[in-house]
């Protein structure tokens, strides 16, 4: 990733339609040649902000610049983005090749270039000896990509992706997943992605925005935004946590006692950013809740509980943990290469995790 | 409650079907045999004896009344039990009938123009109104079709008079000196006939439209397309198959124009389907008449056959 | 589009909409002219051509056969078009949709030819000049529709209703009485709204089928409009039209129109 002038700002863009604020004040920058993942749930705004970045919707208020050119009066027709849509959209009356050629057409591109432009977009995606099928006669794959190599064909200077993946099934998808992110490092395109599928994120973006009920509630790497969620939203919506309310008792150094409900206390590393009596949000990732039948050693959270339910997820289980005396419910994971759990409901064991996994939120 | 639901269970194990049951198997055929016999009995077996009786002699004389009743000698439409092809070689033979079919062809040719021409662009003016206004345009558009086409035509008797409304307005804008005579011509017979057509047409095309995916006119766009691009490149070939479709109908219903010819044309401008009541009411001639009907049912057969054929073999995306 | 080419599409548009609903006004206009002739009412309007019609018996006696014919063609299409829409919602069968596209030619074949068919068939069986013949000409065009509408009503309804239904013990025809049938009215009401104002307003098939016993109301008009116009035929006209429009506004309310359209988008 270049940290040159990032291709694609977006300054506090809102989006409201009648009264229902879609977008709210979304800022983002995107770099040349990086993957920026969009992601939230369903309602969240993610899917109008790309609409808002292609020009498909007009922001309320706000700037969207591409290049250095304010794009909020610039038609979708003149700003030369490439927009995979969830449908894919692929014109059903034009030959694969016809649908490849459109965008260099419009452009006023001559044919033989044309021709020959087409045929290395399709050889891009290993679709150049389907060229005279039409959509109807492919798979949904060789669909998907054919909607790809027609917006690359004429380099977009921003490419944008709309749940791409939604329309396949999981076996595809995977496949789908490496093959895109390859093609995109290969063809080296600024692109945004939105999805709701936090897996889709955390495999393939060089960042990730995370947005909610209108606002962008964080942007970093998939590491910082799974290691270091700065929202309690973030921590629940990527991947499973636990997550329990407390007030900072006490604080010696880097390190921090956290009383939460039920008469517990966790500790945890901080960044000399909290003082006693803050209030805070503190979540822990089931992978990194340690389970043993004994006491463990030198670890510094230790919690007696009682298997509730044991979910069998295959390459590993997930417990659901009674915390004893309190109303905590704490989830963790265990590889199970044996492929038997070794805990079972209504089975004692001990909790515990390392003070350095503990994520705290500061509300 | 308990005890309920074990009687239930215990009926259950003893369980006989009633006769509503034991018919399961053949309720399709039970629900589709009302349309069955509407379709065979009073549809295509009609049809079918329409071409039998075109194969009757024809009694010959001009009848006087009504012809008398079945069997009797002397009496009757057409001669019963006899076979021939004397009425199509008659009508294909006679200049009286060679140039009625030649007008209803051409008729119906003008009539499908100008109807397309008018259709499309208002399906399209529809399709782009907003939701209030679409509404409003497709119950103006609904209308005609809703209400008796002899209302229609009267008012346009009324409307496309020497002294009517049309010509007032002609004169007033110094377009014409005098009077145009706009009624019982070739103008008043299309204008009536495309209106007794058009609103069928246009709510197929603007079916059409409104079926076709937004995403599609959305990526082309995205890709650079202009408005204009845009229509011309995807929405107008994707609408082509719905508009071939009512582009059939308006061929179809052309074709059998029968008011707009008997009530806004005269008797240089008459049609086949002017002629069937004709030959069989006022001639007594059953025979003809249903010889001149079979021959408009086989020019409609033949258009279906070659739409058939177009969408088959010209628009292959569409398997 | 360019702002001239804009105007010009609006323009357009409403040269059609006059085109569409002019000569139904000035036909329905004429009708309450005080003049005996045909003279567009300016300052006064009058009544006397309602009232000269409703005097009139021979008139009278063409409303109440229109009324019959009518009546008979929404119990004859509503049987047969409920029954099939049934089968093409709930089952499919082999050639389902052929013989879907069968059942709807003949709302596509002109009035003329169906009527010379039917003319030599009823004159076999016995049917010539009855209210029967015409009221079934008149259902070959509405039964379509009728299957159209419904199938809309019934594919739209949710699955699970019915098998709650049955799985609650209800029994087939009782699910369909008790379950379907009250959801499905608006519908039913609908079709027979249409088939009612596709046989008040027929006059062909009126015109073959028909005798003078069993004159309908357009039948009387059609000679009248060839060899002399009278306001009388506008206050005829007129009244078809009332009944027309009565009739669509009941409709309109029951069934949202906007939803009719919007479906045929998903």
């Amino acid at each position: 990733m270049t940290e040159s002038e990032p291709v694609l700002k977006v300054v506090e863009v809102t989006k409201e339609f009648g009264s229902a604020v879609a977008v709210n004040k979304v800022s983002l920058e995107v770099y040349d040649g990086e993957f920026l993942f969009l992601i939230g749930p369903s309602g969240c705004g993610k899917t109008t902000t790309l609409r808002m970045i292609g020009g498909y919707e007009t922001p309320t208020s706000g700037e969207i610049i591409i290049r250095d050119r304010v794009m909020n009066n610039v038609p979708l027709d003149k700003r030369n983005i490439g927009m995979v849509f969830q449908s894919y959209a692929l014109f059903p009356h034009m030959t694969v090749q016809k649908n490849v050629e459109f965008g260099l057409k419009t452009r006023g591109v001559r044919k033989s270039e044309r021709h020959d432009r087409a045929r290395e977009a399709l050889r891009l995606v290993e679709l150049e000896k389907l060229e005279d099928r039409f959509p109807s006669q492919l798979s949904g794959g060789q669909r998907q990509r054919v909607a790809l190599a027609r917006v690359i064909v004429y380099e977009p200077d921003i490419l944008l992706l709309d749940e791409p993946l939604a329309n396949l099934d999981k076996r595809l998808r995977d496949v789908m997943r490496v093959e895109l992110r390859k093609l995109q490092e290969k063809v080296g395109i600024t692109t945004v992605y939105v999805t709701h599928d936090q897996e889709e994120a955390l495999s393939m973006a060089d960042r990730i925005a995370v947005m909610e009920g209108g606002n962008l509630l964080q942007v970093g790497t998939p590491s910082e935004v799974y290691n270091c969620p700065q929202d309690a939203f973030v921590a629940t919506f990527l991947g499973e946590t636990t997550s329990f309310r407390g007030d900072v008792e006490s604080v010696t150094g880097d390190i921090a006692s956290v009383a939460v409900e039920g008469g517990l206390h966790v500790i945890t590393r901080h960044n000399h950013d909290v003082s006693t009596g803050d209030r805070l949000t503190i979540s822990i990732r089931p992978e990194r809740v340690q389970i043993s039948e004994t006491p463990p050693e030198q670890v510094d959270n230790v919690l007696p509980g009682t298997v509730d339910f044991v979910e069998y997820l295959g390459a590993h289980a997930l417990y659901l943990i009674r915390v004893d005396n309190c109303d905590i419910m704490l989830q963790a994971s265990e590889p199970i290469p044996s492929g038997k759990a070794t805990f079972s409901k209504g089975s004692r064991l001990f909790a515990s995790w390392n003070l350095d996994h503990v994520v705290y939120i500061r509300e | 409650m308990a005890t309920a639901a074990a009687t239930a269970l215990q009926e259950e194990d003893g369980y006989r079907a009633g006769w509503f049951e034991r018919l399961a198997p053949y309720y399709k055929y039970l629900l589709l045999a009302p349309m069955g016999l509407m379709l065979i009995g009073f549809f295509a077996w009609p049809l079918l004896w329409l071409f039998r009786v075109s194969l009757y002699e024809s009694r010959g004389s001009s009848g006087f009344g009504i012809g008398g009743a079945k069997g009797q000698e002397g009496g009757g439409f057409y001669v019963e039990g006899t076979w021939t092809l004397d009425n199509y070689i008659r009508i294909f033979s006679d200049e009286y009938f060679q140039d009625i079919m030649i007008f209803t062809v051409e008729f119906a040719i003008l009539v499908t123009i100008v109807t397309m021409l008018l259709a499309y662009p208002m399906a399209y003016y529809i399709y782009k109104a907003g939701p209030r206004l679409k509404v409003i345009l497709l119950i103006l558009v609904i209308l005609p079709k809703l209400s008796n086409m002899l209302v229609l035509v009267y008012g346009l008797q009324i409307l496309l008079a020497n002294n009517g409304l049309v010509n007032e307005l002609l004169l007033l804008l110094g377009i014409v000196d005098e009077p145009v005579k706009l009624v019982y011509n070739l103008v008043s017979m299309t204008v009536s006939k495309v209106l007794l057509i058009i609103p069928y047409t246009i709510l197929v095309i603007t079916a059409t439209l409104h079926g076709l995916d937004p995403t599609l006119r959305d990526a082309a766009q995205g890709m650079g397309a202009s408005p204009a691009e845009t229509f011309f490149s995807v929405t107008f070939p994707l609408s082509l198959p719905g508009t071939f479709v009512a582009l059939l109908i308006t061929i179809v219903w052309a074709l059998g124009a029968f008011v707009s010819p008997a009530l806004l044309g005269n008797p240089d401008l008459q049609t086949l389907a002017v002629e069937v009541p004709k030959q069989t009411f006022e001639n007594v001639n059953w025979a003809v008449g249903s010889a001149i009907a079979f021959i408009m049912l086989a020019m409609m057969s033949l258009v279906v056959l070659i739409y058939n054929w177009i969408l088959s073999s010209r628009m292959p995306w569409r398997a | 589009m360019r702002p001239l080419g804009r105007a010009a599409f609006h323009a357009f548009a409403l040269l059609m909409v006059i085109y569409f609903t002019l000569p139904m006004i000035i036909a329905v206009l004429m009708s309450f002219t005080p003049s005996r002739f045909l003279r567009l009412p300016t300052t006064d309007y009058s009544l006397r051509w309602y009232v000269a019609f409703f005097n009139d018996l021979k008139w009278m006696e063409g409303l109440w056969n229109s009324l019959i014919v009518s009546g008979l063609t929404i119990v004859l299409s509503l049987i047969v078009g409920m029954t099939a829409a049934i089968a093409f919602s709930r089952y499919k069968f082999k050639w389902d949709m052929t013989v879907y596209t069968l059942a709807l030619t003949p709302v596509f074949t002109p009035a003329v030819i169906i009527a010379m068919a039917l003319l030599a068939v009823a004159y076999k069986l016995d049917l010539w000049g009855g209210y029967l013949i015409i009221a079934i000409a008149h259902s070959l065009w509405a039964f379509p529709l009728v299957i159209m509408v419904m199938r809309v009503s019934l594919e739209g309804l949710d699955k699970s209703l019915e098998e709650a239904a049955r799985g609650m013990g209800a029994s087939q025809w009782r699910t369909f009485y008790e379950v379907i049938l009250p959801l499905v009215a608006p519908s039913v009401l609908v079709s027979a709204l249409f088939a009612f104002i596709i046989s008040i307003n027929e006059f062909i098939m009126a015109l073959f089928l028909g005798t003078s016993e069993t004159e309908t109301l357009p039948r009387i008009i059609y000679p009248t409009l060839r060899y002399r116009l009278t306001p009388l035929v506008a206050a005829a006209s007129g009244i078809l039209m009332l009944l027309t429009v009565a009739v669509l506004l009941l409709s309109a309310r029951i069934m949202n129109l906007r939803r009719l359209v919007e479906h045929g988008r998903s």
